[in-house]
């Protein structure tokens, strides 16, 4: 815990210059402003900054937010997972599915909340079991993570669409809707608590266990760690594991909030569940990332969405991909460039 | 010699690849004997000319040890803006003009992802991440959205120009279109190209090991900037190629092919670290996935089953590929590691 001794001696300038972390929430305020104050010259007033448009926004994050924080933990182990979506929707699908069959509209509501409890636990399950799969594939038979959860995708995507023979499968109970609509306390959605929640536990399992440690090691150098006396095996399943109880936490939210299942729900969530883990700090070729970062720019991603959506174009939709991706593309050049300034400024001091 | 060949194509995964298409094709015609005709070659032939010109793109992308996922991204904005110009134009010429307009789209939005990856040393799957993101929205926000299905005189012209036509038993037609020239040129080109030229010679050295490509004095930027540039063409190129085969520019005809198009190298035995993979075996791969989507068709298993089988073909396909690699490069440490057995006699 050396780094902690240094962190202590001043941890304002650990966060600005030697982490991103500072200029990840600099960004994010500065977005939350910046969108308020255009909206305010847009239409003439501040209701993006009233309290049930941020109550909107902190119900929408969720979703796409644990997606993210799923990602992170594959990409710093130096792989990827592309298969959140397809885990999200099979263990949603797998749950909808059973509640379907065992709930009519004549069971008593307490028995209602019992199954959905049972259907959400259930969806945790074929999460974990489908990241357990990925895992399993790529340690055993060292096949580049890309192409597995690649391939799983399509698999998994495939068994939901089976599953619900291409239909949709709507009307699920209340019960179950409100992990992704209730509100806790009247105010604050109970889907932004379950964030909050995942937030903390894996936060707590990078930084504050040996899992987390081995986790980092293994990212930035996979040959020396596994000479370390690493266990490949577990720690890539046990990685991979966790990543499908997040897409399983999310595919319940995501439909629950829609209050209806569908395969081919979210196909571009994927790719927009990478750009925050990247956005937020996390290092595509493994070693570095943490959650903290990722939750900024997911607050980030939505304030500039819900922004949008206040300056009143047609196709908002297709703004928003622009701006992402253009933000996507700024961060990478600034990482790069002010990489390459340390470089020379180590250079100089030696 | 001819023997050390033979046992060459025995290990090679391009033999696999054509026994599992040759498997398939005699299932399902012995389930369902239509299937056994000209009619279903020809319309599987007739379906993988787009997917092949993408698939080659992304052939050159992976063979260089990178990933470029705009694919649908350049194809879909080249072919769309493509038409859209020409259609704006009133112009009544034949289809050279369109192909060039794509081919020019895709080679410049490639260029920039080229400069991305090799000047700003951004991760390639995270700045076509970036870029694919990008181009579609200012390619659905700018230039449009809606479909144009009147499409002008020239591709109409080139689009119904067939090679040949084949019926099967109830009169429905599958034409050949002419565009399979382009595909056989495609082919013929790339495979001297890297056969037989410098660079092609690099691109295969950047991709197997980057560092001593470097120290063997190839300009490794240079090339990947290259490499993506041809991809982004001939994204572009695909792109026009639909349009022209389906009379029909929907600017969201190809979104997930960036992944379709992906699997198909992989399965062809391309390996997504770089450095391996043949040409044959990526149109081997393009012919497997084109066969397998339309076979389940005539089997009468549902369409919604695709996905699932494509998803296994690639994670059994490249399982077996890595594992086999695996093994490989365990003989070879027991053989390099000391400790030579020493024998009691």
């Amino acid at each position: 815990m050396e780094t902690k001794k240094i962190r202590k001696t001043s941890w304002l300038r650990h966060i600005f210059f030697e982490s991103k972390l500072g200029w990840l929430f600099v960004f994010m305020v500065v977005s939350y402003l910046a969108m308020g104050f255009m909206s305010y010259a847009l239409k003439g007033n501040f209701k993006y900054f009233s309290g049930s448009t941020l109550q909107s926004m902190v119900g929408q994050i969720p979703e796409i937010g644990i997606l993210a924080i799923g990602c992170m933990l594959p990409m710093i182990t130096g792989g990827i997972d592309l298969s959140m979506i397809g885990k999200a929707n099979l263990s949603g699908i797998v749950a909808a599915a059973f509640m379907k069959a065992l709930i009519s509209d004549t069971t008593p509501e307490g028995t209602q909340v019992l199954i959905s409890i049972v259907a959400i636990l259930l969806a945790i399950v074929v999460g974990s079991l489908a990241g357990l799969l990925n895992g399993l594939i790529i340690s055993k038979f060292n096949t580049p993570p890309l192409i597995v959860t690649l391939g799983s995708n399509y698999v998994f995507m495939g068994i939901a669409v089976v599953i619900t023979e291409g239909q949709s499968i709507v009307g699920l109970p209340k019960a179950f809707n409100t992990i992704g609509q209730g509100m806790l306390f009247g105010a604050i959605p109970v889907q932004f608590v379950v964030l909050v929640l995942v937030a903390v536990v894996i936060w707590f399992l990078v930084t504050r266990t040996a899992y987390g440690t081995k986790l980092y090691m293994t990212g930035s150098n996979m040959v020396a760690a596994e000479f370390s006396g690493i266990n490949m095996t577990r720690l890539l399943c046990t990685t991979y594991t966790i990543s499908g109880v997040l897409s399983a936490l999310s595919g319940c939210i995501l439909f629950g909030r829609s209050s209806q299942a569908n395969a081919d729900y979210g196909t571009t969530y994927t790719l927009q569940a990478i750009m925050i883990a990247v956005l937020g700090g996390t290092n595509p070729n493994g070693g570095e990332g943490n959650v903290l970062g990722v939750v900024f720019a997911m607050f980030t991603m939505q304030f500039l969405a819900t922004g949008m959506n206040f300056f009143q174009v047609t196709n908002v939709t297709y703004l928003k991909d622009i701006v992402w991706g253009a933000v996507l593309i700024i961060v990478m050049i600034v990482n790069y460039v002010s990489a390459a300034r340390n470089e020379k400024h180590k250079l100089r001091q030696m | 010699m001819i023997r050390n060949r033979l046992r060459r194509m025995a290990k090679s995964n391009e033999l696999y690849v054509f026994l599992v298409i040759l498997l398939i094709y005699a299932i399902v015609s012995i389930i369902s004997p239509v299937f056994f005709s000209a009619y279903s070659v020809v319309s599987v032939l007739k379906t993988a000319i787009e997917p092949l010109i993408y698939a080659v793109g992304a052939y050159l992308v992976i063979l260089s040890g990178g990933i470029d996922i705009t694919v649908a991204g350049i194809g879909a904005f080249s072919m769309f803006t493509a038409t859209k110009i020409v259609y704006e134009m009133n112009y009544e010429g034949s289809a050279l003009l369109p192909y060039v307009l794509a081919v020019a789209f895709g080679t410049g939005l490639g260029m920039i992802n080229g400069l991305l990856i090799s000047r700003l040393k951004i991760p390639p799957m995270i700045a076509t991440l970036g870029m694919n993101s990008i181009i579609n929205g200012v390619m659905l926000f700018f230039i449009g959205s809606r479909e144009i299905s009147r499409v002008p005189i020239g591709i109409l012209t080139a689009g119904r120009t067939y090679l040949l036509t084949v019926y099967n038993a109830n009169g429905v037609a599958a034409p050949l279109s002419t565009t399979v020239f382009i595909a056989i040129a495609l082919l013929i080109i790339m495979f001297l190209f890297l056969r037989y030229t410098m660079l092609g010679a690099n691109i295969f050295a950047i991709g197997g090991n980057t560092e001593s490509a470097m120290r063997a004095g190839i300009n490794v930027p240079n090339t990947q900037l290259i490499v993506y540039t041809i991809a982004g063409a001939l994204y572009g190129l695909g792109g026009m190629v639909h349009t022209i085969t389906y009379v029909n520019s929907n600017p969201m005809d190809l979104i997930g092919q960036e992944m379709i198009t992906i699997a198909a190298v992989i399965i062809g035995g391309a390996r997504i670290t770089g450095g391996h993979g043949t040409l044959t075996g990526t149109v081997l791969g393009v012919l497997l996935i084109q066969l397998v989507n339309n076979c389940l068709n005539t089997v009468g298993i549902p369409t919604y089953w695709q996905r699932f089988v494509v998803g296994m073909v690639l994670v059994i396909g490249t399982s077996l590929t890595a594992y086999q690699a695996l093994k490989e490069k365990r003989k070879l440490h027991v053989e390099i590691s000391p400790a030579p057995q020493t024998t009691k006699e």
